[in-house]
């Protein structure tokens, strides 16, 4: 379980990646005063936020098409080609909390314009902020000569979304980070993630490392989000 | 036998340790249900209270922090099975340990898993529901309390605590889950949970999990500064760590004992540990603390009512309530309250918070409309945007406790008077439910003329109020002000009010202070000259217009002389000029159709007003049709060449909208403020992400089409109902997750077969154009625009 209480930890966000999560692509194309909006809706999110993770090492089994993780089956091709090679892994989740959701409820009920932009400011600081934790998991566990995979969350190939239900109870994660999952499988508050991260006993180069690596290995090479 | 209750405060009591740590020690999984193992293995689970008995704790904490129906539901047991059977493994502990410590069985009720709305999707009612199962089952099985424990959302807390009042007679226990910044997940303070928690007279509180003893040190010393009730302290074993794939928590039960050593002399009632604590934790820290002497438990005194977040402190700096919450003399307001506009009611709470209210009074009382219903809906929403504590003012007895129980937090009432009737009534409400209540300074015999009758008034509101256990503390007293026009010593008589009442009382203070100038011109002059002088009498709370510009100079500079405003920080900030604005101030000159397809909102209403006030004879539809609808269309064609992104087509529909607000009353007049259609929208059942269905609607209402928005989560009979009752001629319907695309092909489906006139608009982000079709919907609209489009199209009104 990990929480942030001082420092910016999103002073590096990237302005051009919440304004692309705005829907806005090219920060050349727009005025001014929309790129210091979008400077100030981070500002916001990141002052609103309480962000929090928790994760877990497990013990990994693939057969076919399943991972048996700590004895629990995922059913996932996409998954098993994607921890391939790995003797274990983590389960992540992590959440900006449910005040910016509040935030961003606010501004839509009498700006909408604005909403938009924190919509976008706390993708672009959940993404962050994910990074970040993972960039520290990568250190601690390159220490012991072992590597993160990137994160890999359910929705992401044939990896279906119920299986957030599953692994936030494997971790516990509403007790300790305040993440449920609503009755219609979604996550709350919005800004969450869960995730499986591969862990092997050697560097895969294929794959990118944990923080930085992202989707390069996603088969949808068209994506506007894609960050190869 | 002994009540814990009879303890409590006059002895150190503890709590046992971990029960989930000892069980995984005992080979239980990640993901299982610890809870069954109390009807598959009861010794196991009798082992582990005797052990903690044994080491002197006096209170088990029943293995049942998750046996609510919602996390059983798959397990093939009820709640009451397992509740029964846990309780059972604690009495036969209890019979077994030998030792001669007071031994009490807690029943256990953790969070339910699910957050409420509006964060989540679990109703209050829901959660009230399952609490109450667990608590009635625990009563009924033999448990001496209820501890309801690792609470990190004030809802779920306020459903626990009345399931718990409501369906039991024991004694009610809470601990939080707070993070060293102090605050819970949700974002609640050590002020707001502890407003909350002692309104609703629970019987002790504290924190438990989160982190060590430590790390939680500084949040259980500001609990000791500001609770007026027995305090509980239950951290974990310090911060959880891995090892080998394990987890395991870093501080041994030496220093355990030594931090929980230190704890215990704030003054704490009941001590005991979380995550990670042993038998041995528990042993060693009741060996360093069973001889600390207790403190006795005093009322701070201090004044607080809360919100979600965080509370406000009245009685020590001005207090601004915002009063614009209120039909009373506003037919905008009153229309809005009628057409069910709660977009306007919340857009008014928002501009008052933003204009510097600590508070918002909410009065939505008029003839015509269900009040309870309203208010309640009112009090809720605002609740979902804005997180500044509301005073909850009607005169409507069922309005009044239907919103007191769904209010989120420890709300202002406003008010009760000195009538025994309305005594009666208020404070039992406040005593169930908590809340910091207005006196009005009258009573049967109307409101005396004098000072002196007002004070005896207000002294026989504290005198009854102390009989339903509601303190001083709780009382704030409104010495009324009267209409100077109409009464010349009203003013006098009302300062002198304040000043005897702060004197000889002792209690704090408010007025609506705006009452004072009725009948006069330039209200503002009188009304802010009137609140400087409550301000020096005495006044704490001022019910007051915070957009106005002179009362909020009163109370920026009254703060600033009076030392609430160190260095003047506040007043210079606020009333030094600013550069920063200036930059990106507009050209001279402007048109309208520019200012809104800049996105300009104050100047494209500024540039309406100038043209209405300059010419008389303008035709307000002339306005529309030349320069807005224009400058929307260009905006618009724009978006859907990829020239305007989406932030910039929303500030020109902002900046249209401010245009069109202006033009409103205008055409509101000559009743030509047609709208093309009515659409419902509605972000279908079970999702709840609803951004991009409130794009369209900003888009929508911008192309004067009236939205009638359901909200999201909504079951496809609610879409269905309001097609029937409002014949409606599109639903536009919104999905985001590939899960609850299915409940969008439902509700069409329902549709199709109850209405089939009724054209479907869909969107959502896993939805493509042949997916909509398949599912039968009448149009695929890929983003807001084409919703515009399309309902043009469908309405004829291209």
């Amino acid at each position: 379980m990990h929480e942030i209480t001082g420092g910016k930890w999103y002073s590096n966000a990237d302005v051009t990646e919440v304004l692309r999560y705005s829907g806005i692509l090219g920060a050349d194309k727009c005025q001014e005063s929309i790129i210091s909006d979008a400077a100030h809706a981070v500002e916001q999110v990141g002052e609103t936020a309480l962000p929090k993770s928790i994760y877990r090492e497990c013990n990994l089994n693939i057969a076919g098409n399943i991972c048996i993780i700590d004895g629990v089956e995922f059913k996932s091709q996409s998954l098993a080609g994607h921890l391939d090679g790995c003797d274990s892994v983590l389960l992540f989740a992590a959440t900006l909390g449910s005040g910016v959701d509040m935030l961003i409820n606010r501004y839509s009920a009498f700006k909408m314009s604005y909403a938009v932009m924190l919509q976008g400011a706390a993708a672009a600081l959940t993404e962050l902020y994910c990074d970040n934790e993972c960039a520290e998991l990568e250190r601690r566990y390159e220490n012991e000569h072992r590597y993160l995979r990137p994160r890999f969350s359910p929705g992401y190939g044939d990896f279906p979304l119920e299986y957030q239900h599953t692994l936030t109870n494997l971790l516990n994660a509403y007790k300790y980070t305040g993440i449920a999952v609503s009755n219609g499988g979604q996550m709350t508050p919005m800004k969450s993630v869960s995730a499986v991260i591969g862990i092997s006993l050697t560097r895969s180069s294929a794959s990118g490392n944990c923080a930085s690596g992202k989707c390069s290995k996603c088969p949808n090479s068209g994506c506007l989000f894609r960050r190869a | 036998m002994k009540k814990i209750t009879d303890l409590l405060g006059k002895k150190l009591l503890f709590f046992d340790g971990a029960m989930g740590t000892m069980l995984q020690e005992s080979g239980l999984k990640a993901g299982e249900l610890p809870e069954l193992l109390n009807i598959t293995d009861p010794g196991l689970i009798t082992s582990v209270h005797k052990k903690y008995y044994d080491c002197g704790c006096n209170i088990a904490t029943v293995n049942t922090f998750g046996a609510n129906a919602c996390k059983l539901k798959d397990s093939g047991y009820s709640p009451e099975q397992i509740i029964t059977a846990a309780i059972n493994c604690a009495k036969e502990a209890r019979t077994q340990s030998a030792g001669n410590n007071d031994k009490f069985i807690a029943m256990d009720m953790g969070p339910i898993g699910r957050l409420i709305e509006p964060m989540g999707d679990l109703s209050l009612d829901e959660a009230y529901g399952l609490f109450a199962e667990m608590a009635s089952c625990g009563e009924k099985a033999g448990a001496d309390l209820i501890l309801i424990e690792t609470m990190g959302a004030t809802y779920e807390v306020k459903a626990a605590v009345l399931a718990a009042k409501e369906n039991t007679s024991l004694p009610v226990f809470v601990t939080c889950a707070f993070d060293a910044s102090g605050k819970t997940f949700t974002g609640a303070d050590c002020e707001a949970v502890a407003a909350l928690l002692e309104g609703l007279r629970v019987d002790a509180y504290g924190l438990n999990c989160g982190l060590g003893p430590d790390e939680l040190y500084p949040v259980i010393t500001r609990f000791s500064e500001i609770s007026s009730l027995p305090l509980i302290f239950n951290p974990n074993a310090g911060l959880p760590k891995q090892k080998d794939g394990a987890t395991y928590f870093d501080v041994d039960p030496e220093s355990f004992a030594k931090s929980m050593q230190m704890a215990a002399e704030l003054g704490l009632s009941v001590m005991g540990g979380c995550c990670g604590t042993t038998p041995e934790h528990i042993s060693e820290m009741i060996k360093l603390c069973v001889d600390i002497p207790p403190r006795s438990i005093s009322d701070k005194g201090i004044t607080m009512i809360s919100s979600y977040t965080h509370a406000v402190r009245i009685g020590e700096e001005p207090v601004v309530v915002g009063e614009r919450i209120n039909p009373t003399g506003k037919k905008r307001f009153k229309e809005a309250l009628k057409n069910d506009e709660i977009s306007y009611i919340l857009s008014e709470g928002i501009a008052q918070q933003d204009a510097g209210a600590q508070i918002l009074d909410v009065n939505v009382g008029m003839p015509g409309i269900d009040e309870p219903a309203m208010l309640v809906k009112s009090v809720t929403k605002l609740q979902s945007v804005i997180d500044l504590p509301l005073q909850i003012d009607t005169s409507n007895i069922a309005a009044m406790e239907q919103a007191l129980r769904r209010y989120n937090g420890k709300p202002l009432i406003n008010s009760v008077s000195g009538k025994e009737e309305s005594m009666r009534a208020v404070f039992p409400l406040v005593q169930k439910y908590g809340g910091t209540v207005v006196g009005l300074a009258l009573d049967d015999d109307g409101i005396p003329a004098t000072a002196e009758g007002r004070v005896a008034i207000a002294r026989k509101i504290i005198r009854t109020a102390n009989e339903y256990g509601i303190s001083r503390k709780d009382i704030i007293i409104d010495g009324l002000t009267l209409t100077v026009s109409a009464e010349p010593q009203s003013a006098v008589v009302t300062l002198e009010t304040l000043r005897r009442v702060k004197s000889e009382l002792g209690v704090c203070t408010t007025l609506g202070v705006s009452n004072i100038s009725f009948g006069l011109p330039k209200r503002e002059i009188i009304n802010s000259v009137f609140y400087t002088c409550a301000l020096n009498a005495g006044l704490d709370c001022a019910i007051i217009n915070p957009k106005s510009e002179a009362m909020m100079n009163a109370y920026y500079s009254y703060r600033a002389l009076c030392g609430f405003d160190p260095s003047c920080g506040e007043y210079i900030s606020r009333y030094s000029d600013k550069t920063e604005s200036v930059a990106y101030k507009p050209a001279e000159n402007i048109s309208l159709k520019s200012a809104i397809i800049s996105g300009l909102s104050d100047l494209s209403s500024s540039i309406v007003r100038e043209k209405l006030t300059s010419d008389k004879a303008l035709n307000p539809m002339d306005i529309i049709s030349n320069e807005l609808i224009p400058a929307l269309n260009e905006v618009g064609n724009g978006f859907e060449k990829g020239t305007v992104f989406l932030p910039q087509l929303l500030m020109s529909a902002e900046a249209a909208k401010a245009s069109f607000d202006v033009l409103k009353e205008v055409l509101a007049d000559s009743g030509s403020d047609e709208k093309i259609g009515k659409v419902i929208l509605a972000t279908v059942k079970d999702d709840i992400h609803d951004i991009g269905k409130n794009i369209v609607k900003v888009l929508l209402e911008n192309y004067r089409f009236e939205v009638l928005d359901l909200g999201r989560d909504v079951p496809a009979e609610t879409v269905l109902e309001n097609v029937q009752k409002y014949n409606i001629k599109a639903v536009g319907l919104s999905a985001l997750m590939t899960t609850t695309v299915v409940r969008m092909e439902e509700t069409i489906r329902l549709l199709r077969k109850e209405a089939p006139d009724v054209k479907i608009f869909v969107g959502g982000a896993v939805l493509t154009e042949d997916y909509a079709m398949k599912i039968g919907a009448d149009a695929y609209c890929r983003d807001a625009m084409a919703s515009v489009r399309y309902c043009q199209q469908l309405f004829g009104n291209e």
